[in-house]
């Protein structure tokens, strides 16, 4: 970067901060607007058969919601998503705190938790299959299964950090009971990675959902995405990923929103 | 913890794993009762049954072939998924002005769920070595890219600032600071997007492709040899394992060579 | 040698619009050792990185040897506060980096490497990484890779203050040292009054808000130099005068 004198300086200095700073913040929408009209040209162009245009696919959504096709299934997969979550979410809390305070609980089960947190949770797809049929459970079950180890081990992270800190020490030094030291210390400290773990959670239940659904192949959003691909119908197919991609980033929008929420509560 | 130099004595390899130890007994035993007793779900083998149809397994030598037709996409997926998000990671983390722009299809891509995208794989590749290796470099690009970008920003910048005042053009600051820099998150992204591969490879396999391991299982489970599916599953865990403790062994000798 | 007119340095747009510089004018000799002395805020940083072309300026001149400064070049070498040493690369190749930079031959670095690292007391360290050294020593690699460039200019970013006291105490004896043989010219920034006079020529004291010149002082002391002098009425009274001003600016905030 070379240094220039007075005059030029000036007279671009002022004019290219502000442009520079105006461009920065609109490169994300233009480039998302720009992603979109690429889809649509392509889409027009080769007429394949495999990328409909953008335009299509919306129209398509549209089609299957008006004929009450999709309304269904969305609700369904929601609210099975919605019940494993908070399955999970509680349950890897009490573990995840237990496995912080208690080195022994960590020392029996961190090894349980670590291997089932690296297998893929798709994997224990075909055994809940065998066991419990094309079922709600089945589908539960792979839910559950995709976010509670990982949510275990970070919610313990969580508490570990703030189990034996400075300020725990010092709380105890002023006289602060323990119920104290967890409200006013260990929980405000905890919570970053709390809320973290839980936007975390969100995702992967979403995800653990459309897997479990396609892989069961019956009911549901994934069910509804195995059948039109079966028939060759990538139009509809492409229409139910929009919904799901709208669901995730609504999904990781509110746990963030919630996330504000909580902390200005908190302080 | 307290991290000592001393190898581990007896005392604390049982105090280690002694608890786990104790509840795989107590698990194996209650699956074991359970199972048996009639009372429980007619499909769930016993752990005795499951033990015995992995030993059987293992013994044919029927898994191998699948084991490596499944790895080889998964491999050949990955390193295709590393080679292009380096470079993108690469430009991410230095132009601020790209970051910005693709950064919401990079938040796109994390959030969504890969898997409605399959029956279109097949439809446009059909049902071969392709088409998984397509799933597999989904399923790990954007993480990479993500590690890649992080691994630049996160390069203390009175390093670049010194390599300025030396006279290091853009060339040489790639060469001599930024790439070096970056490379112990790269290796976290090495680790990570495996992961990822591998849980890519089993997605694929089980909903679409089935040419690997994914057609024993489908085979195993049409034919209710539940005991041997739960086998199965197991092997599928311990290569989950070995591949996660190869690469944190890759990763620590990475950073350790550049940090 | 070198020559500041009238510079002036703005951060910021508009409303936000902060002055860092405010005409600050100075020069420094040929081989004279330049301590810069100010409370925070006062620029001191900055007017270092436009000496070292790192940092553009908005007024004023900046000139070394009549040259305008237009970017870093091979006659000024700066040293760093955090050392910014190549974690990845040795001591050796630490110090020969700008050499590198430049093209000069692998035998020839290392020679020339081997050659620095004994003058700043590393002999024996050269292969060594920057992680197994302590502070005071990875800061002589840095003092050791910018006198590798032959520099007619020693830039030094308050070189010391991320060392310990002892450490400090006897970095500056080696600089003190090192500085009589090669006698190149030094601007060196500091916080620490003491430091200022047992090293420099002159002082020059920053005020702030603006960032300006207050004040140039000349250090009596003859050369070769030491801590003796530490002890002298002439230096106490140097020190009790920064002292008077700058405790004057911490509480104009």
């Amino acid at each position: 970067m070379s240094v220039e004198s007075l005059p030029a300086r000036l007279a671009s200095a002022r004019g290219s901060r502000l442009l520079r700073r105006l461009r920065l913040s609109a490169a994300g929408p233009v480039s998302l607007l720009v992603g979109v009209g690429l889809w649509e040209l392509v889409g027009r162009a080769f007429g394949l058969i495999w990328l409909p245009p953008f335009s299509e696919v919306v129209a398509k959504l549209v089609e299957l919601v008006q004929a009450g096709l999709i309304q269904v299934s969305l609700v369904d997969s929601l609210k099975a998503m919605a019940v494993g979550y908070a399955v999970s979410a509680v349950v890897a809390l009490a573990l995840g705190a237990l496995m912080a305070w208690f080195p022994l609980v960590d020392r029996a089960l961190g090894v349980y938790v670590y291997a089932f947190f690296v297998l893929p949770s798709i994997a224990l797809a075909p055994v809940f299959l065998a066991l419990f049929g094309a079922s709600n459970t089945t589908r539960l079950a792979v839910i559950i299964s995709s976010c509670v180890f990982i949510m275990i081990q970070n919610f313990r992270t969580a508490f570990q950090h703030s189990a034996d800190d400075e300020l725990v020490q010092m709380a105890r030094a002023y006289g602060a009971r323990r119920r104290e030291v967890a409200r006013f210390v260990v929980f405000p400290a905890a919570a970053p990675m709390v809320f973290a773990t839980l936007r975390l959670g969100v995702g992967r239940a979403l995800k653990g959902m459309i897997n479990g659904e396609q892989f069961i192949a019956v009911f549901g959003l994934g069910g509804l995405v195995q059948r039109y691909g079966s028939q060759f119908d990538s139009v509809s197919v492409f229409a139910i990923l929009l919904v799901v991609v709208v669901i995730a980033l609504t999904l990781d929008w509110l746990v963030r929103l919630a996330d504000r929420r909580v902390t200005r509560w908190m302080e | 913890m307290i991290a000592t130099r001393r190898p581990p004595g007896a005392r604390s390899l049982v105090r280690q794993w002694a608890p786990p130890a104790v509840v795989f007994v107590l698990l194996a035993a209650g699956w074991q009762l359970y199972a048996s007793s009639g009372e429980g779900n007619i499909l769930l083998p016993t752990f005795s049954g499951t033990v015995s149809a992995l030993v059987d397994l293992l013994r044919e030598g029927e898994l191998w072939r699948p084991l490596l037709l499944s790895n080889e996409t998964m491999l050949v997926g990955y390193l295709v998924a590393v080679a292009a998000a380096i470079p993108v990671g690469f430009l991410m983390g230095r132009f601020r002005w790209l970051d910005r722009s693709l950064d919401p299809w990079v938040a796109i891509l994390v959030a969504t769920p890969m898997a409605p995208l399959l029956p279109i794989i097949v439809i446009v590749l059909g049902l071969g070595i392709a088409s998984g290796v397509v799933v597999v470099f989904l399923f790990s690009f954007v993480y990479m890219v993500i590690n890649t970008r992080a691994g630049i920003r996160s390069i203390d910048p009175s390093l670049t600032e010194m390599a300025r005042s030396f006279g290091a053009g853009e060339l040489a600051r790639w060469r001599y600071v930024l790439i070096p820099g970056a490379m112990p998150a790269i290796a976290t992204g090495l680790r990570i997007c495996l992961g990822r591969a591998f849980a890519g490879m089993i997605l694929g396999e089980l909903l679409m492709f089935a040419r690997g391991i994914g057609q024993v299982i489908l085979d195993l489970h049409g034919g209710f040899q539940s005991a041997s599916l739960f086998a199965v599953v197991g092997i599928l865990l311990v290569e989950a394992l070995l591949l996660a403790a190869m690469m944190r062994v890759v990763e620590a000798r990475i950073t350790r060579r550049f940090f | 040698m070198i020559a500041v007119r009238s510079l002036t340095k703005h951060y910021g747009d508009g409303r936000e619009r902060m002055t860092v510089l405010d005409r600050v004018s100075f020069e420094v000799r040929e081989n004279e050792f330049l301590s810069v002395i100010g409370p925070s805020g006062c620029g001191k940083t900055t007017l270092l990185k436009i000496l070292a072309g790192l940092v553009p300026y908005d007024g004023g001149e900046v000139l070394i040897d009549g040259q305008p400064v237009r970017g870093p070049g091979p006659d000024r070498a700066v040293v760093f506060q955090s050392f910014a040493l190549l974690p990845w690369m040795s001591v050796s190749d630490n110090i020969s980096f700008g050499l590198r930079l430049r093209g000069v031959p692998a035998a020839r670095r290392q020679a020339r490497a081997a050659e620095l690292a004994a003058l700043v007391g590393l002999r024996g360290f050269e292969s060594h990484l920057p992680r197994k050294l302590s502070g005071g020593m990875q800061q002589r690699v840095g003092l050791a890779r910018a006198l590798a460039m032959d520099p007619e200019i020693l830039l030094m970013d308050e070189p010391f203050s991320s060392l310990d006291e002892q450490t400090r105490l006897v970095m500056q004896e080696q600089l003190l040292d090192i500085w009589q043989h090669t006698r190149t010219s030094v601007v060196f920034i500091t916080h620490s009054m003491e430091e200022a006079i047992l090293l420099g020529d002159r002082v020059m004291l920053l005020g702030r808000h603006p960032g300006h010149v207050q004040e140039i002082l000349e250090v009596p002391f003859e050369r070769p130099r030491d801590r003796g002098v530490v002890d002298s009425d002439e230096f106490q009274r140097l020190r009790d005068h920064l002292w008077d001003e700058l405790r004057g600016m911490q509480e104009q905030v």
